[in-house]
């Protein structure tokens, strides 16, 4: 701040004034950077580094001079509204709902309602154990429910055909919650307005 | 729109309230069992901050302000478990007011013949009258909506929008449908009493075959 002064009374009275205070205290910017700059460099030649990496790497605190390299992030514009990805989704050609009814082995038998065909006509179908997501196997009990869906899943422009079985995680959603659903299904599905 | 033409369709559920971003992490969603530990490894956070916290992992994005709250899948088959994980937030977060609630369904479909995309256009406005103003004209968009009866234990109305779909490349031509599902309480309700949660799990299905019923017929 010295220096400033100094240039201030030097160019009072001066109508390039702002101009030239400008350019002095640019210079005196300048080379204050590049005297810390110095004395890091060589306080790290001390330490063996000999070169400006070990600056880069150091943790930025809030104390440091303008000198620190300036961490950017890149922080999403919250105002727009979220681009959604696209170019991964999956179509179904068919979903059920089902609920394990047998355990044997290494297999499950469950009963199977279309979600799409909304009737109270159930399948009974029968999957590996190996087929359900390592993390939904704790979920296999007799009662459990699950999704299975079988379409095209897209992936980066690539299509292919596909099944995917995920066991629900609804705590309190029942057999009840089925039968129910069905009784609908079967209700609105006589509805002669559908 | 026949379901061949159909190349994406997604699903979902904005609640309209006052809720705490924050408490909304993905390890938070796997202690509680509504998620995998698994899928609560593969989130993407974007930004977590007190007003916004939004997340994304394969098969959802959330997004939570202190007003609204936002689930979305383009998959399928998660859109139940979609539905399960917003009921499992709100019957763990029990307190959270909610005032309104929006299920909605967006499908787009794909059209390589340019006059059946022009003809639809024609089928659901007849363009007409417009011939005599206008040289050669087009539907851009066309929306159109029903007040839910008032009869139900709750106000709100059914939206649907048809539109140009920017989802669809080139040399294709894409539509896109886009549903509201609207519903809001009566005056009398709070929103503390789990109203709409209750509300989401007895309209789930019932707003998703309309929905489907909807797209199958519209432009026949």
């Amino acid at each position: 701040m010295k220096s400033e002064t100094v240039a201030r009374r030097k160019f009072i009275g001066n109508k390039a004034f702002s101009d030239q205070f400008a350019e002095i205290r640019n210079e005196y910017v300048e080379s204050y950077l590049f005297h810390e700059m110095k004395i890091r460099t060589e306080q790290l030649k001390g330490l063996g580094s000999g070169t400006r990496s070990g600056i880069e790497t150091e943790g930025r605190s809030y104390d440091m001079g303008p000198s620190r390299k300036v961490v950017n992030f890149n922080i999403p514009n919250i105002n727009e509204h979220y681009g959604f990805d696209f170019k991964n989704h999956f179509t179904s050609v068919q979903n059920w709902h089902g609920e394990v009814t047998e355990i044997i082995e290494s297999t499950f038998k469950a009963k199977l309602i279309d979600i799409k065909e909304l009737s109270h006509i159930y399948e009974v179908g029968e999957f590996e154990i190996n087929e359900v997501p390592m993390d939904d196997k704790e979920l296999i009990q007799v009662g459990a429910t699950f999704y299975f869906s079988i379409g095209y899943k897209t992936e980066n422009g690539t299509v292919m055909r596909a099944s995917l079985l995920r066991f629900q995680r609804l705590p309190d959603w029942s057999c009840k919650n089925i039968d129910t659903a069905s009784d609908w299904s079967n209700e609105i599905s006589n509805d002669p307005s559908w | 729109m026949k379901e061949d033409k159909l190349k994406i369709k997604t699903r979902s559920i904005v609640f309209v309230g006052s809720f705490n971003p924050t408490i909304i992490q993905p390890y938070w969603l796997a202690l509680r069992g509504l998620i995998s530990e698994e899928d609560a490894g593969s989130v993407k956070i974007d930004i977590m901050h007190e007003e916004i916290v939004r997340m994304h992992m394969d098969w959802l994005f959330i997004e939570v302000t202190k007003q609204r709250f936002e689930l979305r899948t383009s998959q399928e088959p998660f859109f139940g478990m979609c539905k399960d994980l917003a009921m499992g937030i709100f019957r763990v977060l029990n307190e959270t007011p909610i005032v309104m609630l929006g299920i909605n369904h967006e499908f787009h479909y794909s059209y390589s013949n340019k006059k059946d995309y022009y003809d639809l256009g024609d089928k659901l406005a007849n363009l007409r009258p417009w011939e005599k103003h206008l040289n050669d004209p087009r539907l851009l968009q066309i929306e159109v909506m029903e007040q839910k009866p008032h009869h139900r234990q709750y106000n709100g109305h059914y939206r649907v929008r048809v539109y140009s779909s920017e989802q669809i490349k080139q040399p294709n031509y894409g539509v896109g449908v886009a549903i509201n599902d609207h519903y809001a309480l009566l005056e009398d309700q709070t929103g503390r009493d789990n109203e709409i949660i209750e509300i989401l799990n007895q309209n789930w299905v019932e707003s998703g075959v309309k929905a489907e019923n909807i797209v199958l017929t519209i432009g026949e």
